[in-house]
């Protein structure tokens, strides 16, 4: 499915909210050149397979929390979705720069501490997936409606 | 002075290629010969190189970011590094048709072995009685290559498993993980090695510990994979490379080999190859012509010379490989723990299922996690890709994977064929490959040994997570023109010399009557030098 190419200020604003979502800090510039790099490539991995996928894409540039809640339906329903595609690209170029190794160090405080944050990012991964199912479900009808006979 | 043409350039081909060399003759060597990249700043370890490039990502990740595993792709748990693509790029003129297997290839200098890990295992003697070379005649040539190549291990609890030979030297240092389990293995030995038949001890690998020659010490940088820069790690394009300025040797890259003609009384006298560049077949007269280009592409030379010859092209019965299966676990007590990235990234540890019969063994290399790409495992963990960060950062010097290997076993239904071209196209070669009846028994009973073992150890296996590798994956191929003591069509004798066409040599893995469970390139190795001496 070919869609309108994201200008090059959509692509920063997306890549600064994506990265902002995954780390917590800022891209750096070197990041957020690569990101706009994969992207001019027209890789196919960077294309929607859908309407749902450009929607699920632009509402998760409209915030962190917007992004989590993407995310988190997305890894639910559409694991390999063009969000999930972009946000792991992301990654891959956060791992890769020269801040990549302030992604990968365990975080402070104690065992117990790691558990119940694990236990609580679980438990409000679980209740994302489910309300998004719902806010979801009409933007699927309408996607599905407005498919003409025949696409995919 | 004996005149050998020696068709491939990796682990079989160059080793056979230096005992030539040594014994006084002449080798021209035929090849593909495709190069890949320079290595670049060789005291770099992986994080500083992620500070030091203008463009890490470029490096990691390729121009093309061909080294992102994108969601959705299925199964394995770490890519093909881009500088390592040239290995596994394909040849216009390899054309295939597969079922139940999905075959690699190599046509890039060094072959198949510049990917490895490096894992160097020596074949039992009871894994060795279908052979026609006892075990005892093939020991010492184990010994010849571990002193031109360089081997670190332990006579440990594995040595039942893993006869010892000469020149092996001391084992590297381990990293932080694989230290932690074999202490737990030794306080849980008697439950182990008792209940579960299960041994654990150092890996043997073709690593330096001290500088030899142009090769490098190990620097404990953390880049295997990405290609190590100082050539610590052994790889056939060292051995190549050092061959190419000896006078004896001609190296003949760009070239690939269609058949080998023969003379009047059917022996073989020279190849054939076509430049991979175009231009006419050119063809390079020897006293032997061998064949240790990896079992498909020989099989092909083969093949073709058999269809040339007799006006018809046989079936290869017998091929193998090892089905390989992917555990992923998690030490707990190693969660949160950081973890270190100046050390030897593959595996340092092995495991060892004792089976009701030396051939039934079961191979598990231990590789811990140090330094990786990371969004290949993360996007993997159920939850959002921000937790399943968070997660893993804290897990991460608590992660490993044991690769289990299976032997496998010769059958008639498991064939290489070739189909001529049409109209002037390159033969296609068939591959046919259907797994043992018992196959999913064996998995499943040594999986559940493992599992335990790991248990023991005080590791988690994450259900759902274990990835059976398809057939073909492990490139360890083999078996398609067996050695036998026995004259027989589509056998080799004991010394590697074809039964169908005299002087023909077959070196690599298509003469392996039986495959075990472990890594076979060491064999290859050592019996290619065996093979040299007898020419």
């Amino acid at each position: 499915m070919q869609a309108a190419n994201p200008s090059d200020l959509e692509l920063e604003r997306e890549a600064r909210v994506l990265g902002r979502y995954l780390s917590g800090a800022e891209p750096s510039a070197y990041v957020l050149a690569k990101y706009a790099e994969a992207h001019r490539l027209a890789l196919p991995q960077l294309e929607p397979e859908s309407r749902f996928d450009e929607l699920l894409v632009a509402f998760a540039r409209g915030g962190t929390f917007r992004a989590y809640m993407a995310d988190a339906h997305a890894r639910g329903f559409r694991p390999a979705s063009l969000l999930r595609r972009k946000l792991v690209l992301l990654l891959a170029i956060l791992e890769c720069s020269p801040q990549g190794g302030d992604l990968d160090a365990p975080d402070p405080g104690s065992r117990a501490g790691f558990a119940l944050r694990a236990a609580f990012d679980g438990a409000r991964f679980t209740l994302a997936v489910a309300a998004g199912a719902l806010l979801a479900l009409p933007v699927h009808v309408l996607c599905a409606l407005s498919r003409p006979r025949g696409a995919r | 002075m004996l005149r050998v043409v020696v068709v491939g350039s990796g682990a079989s081909a160059v080793h056979l290629a230096q005992s030539v060399l040594e014994r006084g003759g002449r080798v021209t060597l035929l090849d593909v010969g495709r190069e890949g990249p320079p290595s670049l700043r060789p005291d770099s370890g992986f994080a500083a190189l992620k500070r030091e490039l203008d463009d890490p990502a470029a490096y990691f990740l390729g121009p093309r970011f061909e080294g992102v595993l994108w969601p959705g792709t299925p199964g394995e748990y770490y890519g093909i590094p881009p500088h390592k693509s040239y290995v596994f790029e394909g040849a216009p003129r390899h054309r295939l048709d597969a079922r139940g297997f999905e075959p690699l290839a190599s046509f890039g200098q060094g072959g198949l072995a510049q990917a490895w890990t490096g894992g160097v295992f020596p074949f039992a003697r009871g894994e060795m009685e279908d052979f026609a070379v006892p075990f005892e005649e093939l020991l010492p040539y184990y010994g010849i290559v571990a002193r031109r190549i360089g081997i670190c291990g332990a006579a440990d609890d594995l040595a039942r498993f893993l006869p010892l030979h000469e020149h092996l030297d001391d084992p590297l240092d381990l990293d932080l993980h694989s230290a932690a389990l074999l202490e737990r293995y030794g306080e849980r030995k008697e439950e182990l090695n008792g209940r579960l038949r299960c041994w654990i001890g150092r890996s043997r690998v073709a690593v330096l510990r001290e500088d030899r020659g142009e090769r490098r010490a190990c620097g404990y940088l953390g880049r295997c994979l990405w290609g190590c820069p100082r050539d610590s790690l052994y790889t056939p394009l060292a051995t190549l490379r050092r061959l190419r300025e000896e006078p004896g040797m001609t190296y003949v890259p760009g070239m690939w080999v269609t058949h080998v003609e023969l003379d009047g009384a059917g022996r073989a006298v020279r190849a054939v190859a076509e430049p991979i560049g175009g231009g006419a077949s050119q063809t390079f007269p020897g006293d032997r012509i061998v064949l240790a280009a990896g079992t498909l592409s020989s099989a092909r030379v083969f093949l073709k010379t058999a269809l040339r010859a007799g006006g018809r092209a046989p079936e290869l019965p017998g091929l193998m490989d090892n089905r390989q299966v992917l555990v992923p676990f998690v030490n707990r007590g190693l969660v949160r723990r950081k973890w270190d990235p100046d050390t030897y990234q593959y595996h340092q540890l092995a495991l060892g299922l004792q089976g009701e019969r030396e051939k039934e063994y079961v191979h598990g290399l231990i590789t811990t996690l140090k330094t990786a790409l990371i969004h290949p495992i993360v996007q993997r963990v159920p939850l959002d890709l921000r937790a399943a960060l968070s997660v893993f950062r804290n897990v991460h010097a608590a992660l490993g994977i044991v690769n289990v290997n299976f032997h496998d076993t010769r059958r008639p239904e498991n064939v290489l064929a070739l189909e001529p071209g049409a109209g002037g196209a390159p033969p296609r070669l068939l591959v046919r490959y259907a797994p043992p009846p018992d196959e999913p028994r064996r998995m499943r009973l040594a999986l559940r040994r493992v599992r335990r073992a790991l248990s023991l150890l005080g590791c988690t296996v994450p259900p759902h997570m274990s990835y059976v590798r398809p057939m073909g994956a492990s490139v360890y191929y083999a078996g398609t023109l067996p050695m036998s003591a026995a004259r027989a069509p589509l056998t080799t004798s004991p010394d590697g010399e074809s039964h169908d066409f005299e002087r023909l040599i077959l070196a690599d893995g298509s003469v392996l009557p039986f495959l075990p469970a472990k890594n076979l390139t060491f064999t290859l190795m050592a019996n290619a030098a065996r093979i040299a001496e007898r020419l």
